[in-house]
């Protein structure tokens, strides 16, 4: 695990830094530990993309970002650091405060809850049951619209639950499709969103209802409503995967372009190499909620040094050689129950080059090539020594050619095995 | 029929559910008590005894003003005196108007009540599943007829058809023996139980068409699946496709409408004994409604008994339907039977 | 189509149904023992009277014949007459029928004002004490026999505490909204219908209310785990919104559909309700004619009854199409 000192320093690029984040799941048959003890950082103007298999604690990470874990989970632990001037002026003095970075965890959670849509926004998986399947999809984007507009005009501090959203027109709204929260500016804008996308004839299709949408169209509506509030930082999980492969790379440019204009970074989870190959700058890759390898992209596709990354790599198909045999990892996905998963390591069980130190937890190691690759692996600093080797392999694992190199115009068919 | 997993389901569902175990002990309850009412009743429940009547149940002491009138010497003298009335322990329900126990009272109505809601409910499944099945099954105009039909039964409520039915053909019913009591045992029970036929026809009939949707439902949705186009294609008759393939797949939410109906039966039953056109006189419905008479001088528990036994009954229904409905698809309404 | 032309649809079925009832309550006549004229004629009617009956029916006429001379007075407004009382049906039976509305409307207003935000509250504090309570309630509400409700309501009410009236039927609805402006006294006229109206309406209306407090809270249940709830909340927008505007809204959809098909347990309850306390409106009416074999002002209060179910369904379904626009919006 890595250390946490006392007063962090942040480079002034930094938007986001996760530093131990740990959310728990207290469910009836036991604890389950989605995310431990996760570190990594979203710099200003960058894609950052977290992998990993389903099961492997992304989906968590990015909704523990917002708060948005529902009961039985619970962050139990950990500093979300976010870069806001105004935030931090609000809070100075408290230790939640370095400079201008605020540590979310420490700040009340209707401040948590204000910081959304505003702050941080997110795009889920599947866009048609993402959105509200009895309301016009401008009005939903209208929604994000006004929500960010009222929400500018009143200082956070007073941010209730209600919003002034009182119960008289909360039972109206419930029955009649009135637009008596959102007015013609916020649909304008919205109009304006849908057009800023791509969507054709925008005005019109505002009107329209999510099941008249198709795939592709809809997710760019998600991606216009997630824009409402202009965001520092846009979740997208699994924005691509409900999508045909054309409309995939047409969502990934969009998102690709909002990250150049300046307006946005993005951190893009996924299972899919191909997706990270073709839009990150850097990349995290996860394993039974931890993050086991992170750093630039090319550092860790190139030089992996985490057996699980050299194993999720070799299970890529090389377009040059495609008669090649393709390497899985032996193995399953471990229970993340508490009580069931081991001390030490936890992929040591799959491992081909684990060793006997691997029984002891691990902490993370800064990689050799730049001091931005970390990797929680003991085979940072020693090669791999059969003679204490724990599973019976020799050590070798067929390390394709980088896939970064394949990526163009295609993205690439890379899918972890196990999914 | 009932495979592996949903029997596991059922059985992990009852396990963690309080509510559903008590739903379970209520409906034992009422079934032993209804079957074996002879020996579980402690008087004969039609034995009425004047001297003894309106006597409060046990723990409530009665006290009430009579008034009586007598001709003395050629006037009309009125006495007013207080008397308290004193439970029983020989009637811990109490008695009604005529002296009648109402323990047993309440517990020869549940025969009546079991009976009309079972027999109802397997009536109006017996009709409307067949013709549900081969309505979904086979579409068309018989489908266009069924749904027809449907939509105008149901435009009436099943309590005022089942009145203007039941008006209309008279109360007929059936006096069938008590087994017990022709074998010899508890003699001093009735020796005939009275079977209200008219009511269980008619409620068969104006319950039928719920079946027949759900079933119709199924059959639609099932007709298109591969095992039955598979089925066809070995040559396999419709009959056996429907009664083979079909009706098992569909026998979950069936199954999940009976537990709904046979509540619904049996408070529709309560309703049409109330309003006196049921065949028969035990019956809590029909004790409801003696003891209304007696509700504004404060004897509450004439009509109050029976009430209650309708309440613990139903009661125990609904808990089973709903454990019922939770183990095996969360995500049936359930809700459609009146 | 448009929501107006899914409207017209459901009229136009609407009105092929409210045949269906005519016709079936007309074929009711000829499967009463004995024959049709005892549908008609009272018991103790002479020879004399009988044939004239007869001959007014045109029993003597074939079949299609006396259905077609049926639908063609109908179309009139004539349900026949009474010969029993002595009156006109139609006359008789509308004169019954703003009681029933009126109790059956009081008892609707209760049952959905209190059910749903029970139901709300019930799903979003669930597992709390008020979710324990609304969940006995509810349970206990769909069990009990509304007439034994009402016996209760007046045991405890009105004879013991003599808060409400036992019976009866004092003053009308319109006649407390005339008061606002009218010569009578408001407070009174008020306090006079609330007194005859309250108990019949909460007895009426305790079944539906348990029931829809129960669909309310497990659509909420099911509506508040799906995606589009934790999306709407990721872009910021008030909990109290996501969960009226948008979970809500869609819980209402397969409530309505079901609160459709159980208004005929409404008015099937409103029956007994009347009969408990002598309300005099249609449900008395029905069973009045009953006991006194008065078959045409039966037959006549089925047709009402069946046709102003189907009305009320067309007005649900036309409600259930404003909020699913997947059905109109095809």
């Amino acid at each position: 695990m890595p250390d946490v000192s006392d007063a962090p320093t942040f480079d002034d690029d930094v938007l986001v830094a996760v530093r131990d984040l740990s959310t728990r799941f207290f469910t009836e048959e036991g604890q389950v530990n989605a995310v431990e003890g996760v570190s990594f950082e979203v710099r200003d103007n960058e894609v950052v993309g977290i992998v990993g298999e389903s099961g492997s604690g992304k989906s968590v990470t990015a909704l523990s970002l917002i708060d948005l874990v529902d009961s039985p989970g619970e962050i139990t632990g950990g500093e979300v650091w976010y870069r806001d001037a105004e935030l931090a002026e609000e809070f100075a003095g408290s230790d939640a405060v370095v400079g201008d970075h605020v540590d979310l965890r420490r700040v009340p959670a209707t401040v948590r809850r204000s910081l959304r849509g505003s702050s941080f926004s997110m795009i889920f998986q599947d866009p048609m049951s993402s959105l509200n399947p009895s309301v016009t999809v401008g009005e939903q984007i209208a929604e994000a619209v006004e929500v960010q507009r009222r929400a500018k005009g009143n200082p956070r501090r007073t941010r209730s639950r209600t919003q002034g959203y009182g119960l008289g027109r909360l039972l109206v709204d419930a029955v009649l499709p009135t637009r008596s929260y959102t007015d013609e500016e916020s649909h304008a804008r919205a109009i304006e969103l849908l057009e800023q996308v791509g969507i054709p004839d925008p005005a019109e299709r505002a009107d329209e209802y999510p099941h008249q949408f198709s795939g592709g169209m809809l997710q760019r509506a998600m991606i216009a409503q997630a824009l409402a509030g202009e965001p520092d930082v846009l979740i997208a999980d699994e924005p691509t995967t409900a999508l045909d492969v054309t409309i995939q790379a047409q969502i990934l440019d969009i998102l690709r372009e909002l990250q150049e204009s300046g307006e946005t970074s993005v951190v893009m989870i996924t299972h899919d190499l191909g997706v990270i190959a073709r839009m990150c700058d850097r990349v995290g890759v996860m394993y039974a909620g931890e993050i086991v390898e992170r750093g630039r992209l090319a550092d860790v596709f190139d030089d992996p040094i985490h057996p699980y990354t050299q194993g999720l790599l070799g299970s890529v198909p090389d377009l040059e050689d495609p008669a090649a045999r393709l390497q899985p990892i032996e193995g399953n996905v471990p229970s993340l129950l508490d009580r069931e998963m081991p001390e030490g390591c936890y992929f040591a069980d799959r491992c081909p080059k684990a060793m006997a130190d691997c029984r002891q937890p691990v902490p993370e190691y800064d990689g050799t090539a730049s001091e931005e690759h970390a990797v929680q692996c003991v085979l940072a600093n020693r090669e791999y020594d059969p003679a204490v080797g724990l599973n019976d392999t020799d050590g070798v694992i067929d390390d394709t050619d980088s896939v970064t190199d394949d990526t163009d115009g295609a993205t690439g068919d890379g899918v972890v095995s196990g999914e | 029929m009932v495979s592996d997993r949903v029997r596991r389901n059922l059985a992990s569902e009852f396990r963690s559910s309080v509510l559903a175990k008590l739903g379970v002990v209520l409906v034992l309850l009422v079934v032993f008590v209804a079957i074996f009412a002879p020996f579980v009743a402690p008087h004969n429940p039609t034995t009425q005894d004047l001297d003894n009547a309106e006597r409060p149940p046990l723990g409530i002491v009665q006290t009430e003003e009579r008034t009586t009138s007598e001709m003395v010497d050629g006037e009309v003298q009125t006495v007013t005196e207080t008397v308290t009335i004193r439970p029983d322990a020989a009637h811990p329900l109490g008695t009604d108007g005529l002296g009648r126990d109402m323990l047993s009272r309440v517990i020869y109505g549940a025969r009546t009540s079991l009976i009309v809601g079972v027999l109802g409910t397997v009536l109006a499944a017996a009709v409307g599943v067949p013709v549900g099945l081969i309505a979904g099954y086979y579409r068309g105009r018989i489908d266009d007829g069924l749904m027809r039909f449907a939509d105008v039964s149901l435009a009436f409520p099943s309590l005022v058809l089942a009145i203007a039915l039941i008006g209309l053909w008279g109360r007929a019913s059936v006096a069938v023996p008590d087994p017990f009591v022709a074998a010899g045992f508890a003699q001093e029970m009735p020796a005939t139980f009275v079977l209200p036929g008219t009511v269980i026809v008619v409620v068969g009939v104006v319950n039928w068409v719920w079946f027949a949707r759900i079933a119709r439902g199924e059959a639609l949705s099932l007709r298109d699946q591969e095992y039955v186009k598979a089925a066809r294609a070995l040559g396999a008759d419709d009959g056996r496709i429907i009664a083979g393939h079909v009706l098992p797949n569909a026998i979950t939410p069936i199954i999940v409408l009976g537990t709904v109906q046979v509540a619904a039966i049996i408070l529709l039953e309560s309703s049409l004994s109330f309003l006196g056109f049921s065949g028969t006189t035990l019956s809590w419905g029909f004790d409801i409604s003696q003891g209304r008479d007696y509700v504004s001088s404060g004897q509450w528990w004439i009509a109050g008994m029976p009430g209650l036994a309708i309440m613990v009954a139903v009661i125990g229904i609904n808990l089973i339907g709903d454990w019922l409905r939770d183990a095996l698809d969360p995500g049936i309404q359930g809700e459609g039977g009146a | 189509m448009s929501q107006g032309r899914f409207v017209a649809k459901r009229v136009l079925q609407g009105v092929g149904v409210v045949w269906g009832v005519v016709s079936i309550v007309f074929l009711l006549r000829f499967i009463t023992p004995g024959s049709a004229i005892n549908a008609v004629a009272p018991l103790d009617a002479d020879q004399e009277t009988r044939q004239a009956i007869a001959r007014e029916l045109g029993l003597d006429q074939p079949l299609h014949v006396q259905y077609g001379d049926y639908l063609v007075s109908l179309l009139q407004g004539d349900m026949g007459f009474s010969y029993v009382r002595g009156q006109e049906v139609t006359t008789l039976v509308f004169s019954k029928v703003p009681a029933t509305v009126e109790l059956a409307v009081a008892a609707t207003v209760v049952a959905i004002g209190l059910s749903i935000p029970l139901g709300v509250v019930s799903a979003t504090r669930r597992n709390q004490p008020v979710d324990w309570l609304a969940t006995l309630f509810s349970l206990a509400g769909i069990s009990t026999p509304n007439f034994w409700l009402g016996i209760m309501l007046i045991l405890v009410l009105a004879v013991q505490l003599g808060i409400f009236q036992t019976s009866g039927r004092a003053v009308a609805a319109v006649e407390v909204a005339a008061a606002v402006v009218g010569p009578a006294s408001f407070v009174k006229t008020l306090r006079l219908w609330l007194a005859h109206i309250t108990l019949p309406a909460v007895a009426l209306g305790t079944y539906f209310t348990a029931l829809v407090t129960r669909l309310t809270r497990s659509g909420m249940l099911d509506e508040l785990g799906k995606p589009y709830v934790r999306a709407a909340r990721a872009k910021g927008l008030p909990e109290a919104m996501v969960r009226y505007k948008h979970a809500l809204r869609n819980t209402l959809i397969p409530v309505i559909t079901v609160l459709g098909l159980q208004l005929g347990t409404l008015i099937g309850g409103a029956v007994i309700t009347e009969a408990v306390f002598s309300w005099p409106g249609l449900g008395t009416l029905v069973i009045r004619s009953i006991n006194l074999r008065d078959w045409p002002v039966l037959q006549g209060s089925l047709i009402v009854i069946g046709t102003s179910f189907v009305l009320v369904n067309i007005l649900v379904d036309v409600v259930y199409s404003s909020l699913d626009p997947r059905v109109v919006n095809d």
